[in-house]
């Protein structure tokens, strides 16, 4: 589905180039690498920007050519920035998820309210709609994120470290969801990842950033986190 | 939602009746009404060359920046926003005082536009400016700094203008920094009442990009909204409706700053349709409550429009930032 040809993320300087990769439907892909390697300038590449260059295409499309609109329907982004607002609630936040497919004044059909309220169940948020966004633990707000992610009905989800502010039980649930939501909606999921042992449980696919070789490595199958330590940090023993 | 919009607007419609109405010193309400011949045409030239205007432009202005202050806090991310506060008026303030000290006009009407002109220019440069400084900055506070400091430097620049004027500039300008709500002639309505229709109406097609740009630019990208272009026409919006504003009344603090506040406290909503309108009327009703009161103060005390706003403003904004420190 996603398809890489001899490209190059780069933010001012080079970061790591990407000789072939071909991403599909149903793979849970952790994207592994230092701090500073361009993990989070990858993910947001996907929303236009020049940071990556070279052959990138979606089913056969050229990626740069799709309208940033036809783009909105096609791979969503769960962040950690978002600390949630005072005046925006959660069910607010949620029916934001359609906004590519809304008209100019972002009126909500009626198919698009029974979504959101068919994903709000799914993801348990059914109490939590007329809430503060501002007012969700972190575990909650992560999951009202990856609802709104759902929502956006895209193929690609993208997680920016997800797990990074949650205790272990809360990030052990949000890994199980997401690779739930992989299993039974067939979406391609990448996860930059800093938390390698949850990684090697849960997901299908690693991309490694290697810092000697400036290079991404996937690995498929089966790896230990002492594999992938030796790839990602090769400085620590 | 719609039955909270509605009655703050029977409200604004019932406040405006009233500011036409309220008494001149010891006379009657409504004199214009019923009086006696004579007394009824002075009484219909009050009307027609101070109250109409006066009313008009008081419920313009508090309109035109509360929108204002709210898209700027959209747009920045930046709950302490507003064109004061960040220094558009400033820009204002300078361009004016370029204009108005730096050539001499024969013509009224000339005037008349290139004071707008001025303000508005000033207006847009400055938010420029400031959006391209608030694009390098993470803190909400550093970026009032910056509004803080531009402002500095102006009054220290038109301070430098203003020993170099002639006395008849020097006074015009004098007059126009004072901040007035009684600048306006009854035959400037339509221009301004057109000007600011437009746009009004164009700030409402920004209704989705803004309802998507509460959750961060980059989030915003995600969902499919050009963040360049929005924030382009954001600036150009703001800095039309503020430089209006500032031309025709002179600075006016805080407005802009805290009725968006306000409505997002109350309504609890990030649905911009209902934080606009709901803005433009408290907008309106605030300075039109401020022109009243100026209007009852006067037998005792001469109160500029921006003092007031500032004298009620600065505690309240004060307020907002023991609310928000207590919160980080």
């Amino acid at each position: 589905m996603l398809k890489f040809q001899q490209c190059t993320v780069l933010q001012k300087r080079t970061l790591f180039s990407i000789p072939e990769l071909i991403l599909d439907r149903g793979q849970f892909v952790a994207l592994i690498g230092a701090n500073g390697t361009g993990k989070s300038t990858f993910l947001s590449s996907f929303s236009g920007g020049k940071s990556i260059q070279g052959d990138l295409t979606f089913d056969e499309h050229d990626w740069w050519k799709i309208q940033p609109k036809e783009r909105a329907k096609m791979v969503a982004l769960v962040d950690n920035r978002f600390q949630g607002l005072e005046h925006l609630s959660t069910q607010e936040y949620l029916e934001l998820g359609r906004f590519p497919y809304t008209n100019l004044i972002g009126r909500l059909t009626e198919k698009d309210k029974s979504l959101i309220a068919e994903i709000a169940e799914e993801m348990q948020l059914k109490t939590l709609l007329n809430q503060a966004t501002s007012t969700l633990s972190d575990g909650e707000r992560q999951r009202a994120s990856i609802a709104r992610a759902l929502i956006q009905e895209t193929p690609i989800i993208l997680l920016d470290e997800p797990t990074s502010f949650l205790d272990y039980p809360t990030k052990r649930s949000i890994m199980n969801l997401v690779k739930k939501i992989v299993e039974e909606h067939g979406k391609l999921v990448i996860m930059a990842t800093h938390d390698l042992e949850l990684s090697v449980q849960f997901c299908s696919h690693w991309m490694v950033i290697q810092p000697d070789i400036k290079q991404l490595e996937m690995i498929e199958g089966n790896v230990t986190v002492e594999q992938l330590i030796l790839k990602a940090f090769p400085g620590v023993s | 939602m719609v039955k909270w919009q509605l009655s703050l607007g029977i409200l604004l419609l019932a406040l405006a009746v009233l500011a036409i109405g309220l008494p001149h010193a010891n006379g009657a309400w409504f004199a214009f009404w019923n009086a006696s011949d004579v007394q009824q045409a002075n009484e219909w030239i009050l009307l027609t060359v101070y109250r109409i205007p006066e009313v008009f432009i008081a419920v313009l202005a508090g309109m035109a920046l509360a929108v204002s202050g709210l898209l700027l806090q959209t747009v920045l991310n930046n709950p302490l926003a507003g064109p004061s506060i960040l220094g558009l008026t400033s820009g204002s303030h300078l361009f004016v005082a370029l204009v108005l000290m730096g050539g001499s006009f024969s013509s009224d009407l000339f005037q008349d536009v290139s004071t707008t002109f001025a303000a508005a220019f000033g207006a847009f440069v400055f938010g420029m400016l400031i959006l391209l400084i608030a694009t390098k900055m993470r803190s909400a506070v550093s970026l009032l700094l910056v509004g803080m400091m531009l402002g500095t430097f102006v009054s220290a620049f038109t301070g430098l203008l203003m020993s170099h004027a002639d006395s008849m500039s020097l006074k015009s300008f004098t007059m126009w920094s004072f901040g007035s709500l009684r600048q306006v002639a009854l035959d400037q309505i339509p221009l301004i009442a057109s000007v600011f229709m437009v746009v009004f109406i164009a700030a409402f097609f920004l209704v989705k990009p803004l309802n998507a740009m509460v959750l961060g630019e980059h989030q915003a990208a995600f969902l499919g909204v050009n963040i360049v272009r929005n924030r382009w026409i954001v600036i150009l919006i703001v800095s039309l409706l503020t430089g209006l504003v500032t031309a025709f009344c002179g600075p006016i603090a805080f407005i802009g700053l805290i009725v968006p506040n306000i409505v997002k406290m109350t309504l609890k909503t990030a649905n911009h349709l209902h934080l606009m309108i709901a803005s433009a009327l408290i907008g309106g009703i605030v300075l039109l409550i401020c022109s009243m009161l100026i209007r009852l103060l006067e037998p005792l005390i001469v109160l500029p429009i921006n003092t007031l706003t500032s004298l009620i403003g600065a505690p309240v904004v004060l307020l907002l930032l023991l609310k928000k420190i207590r919160n980080a």
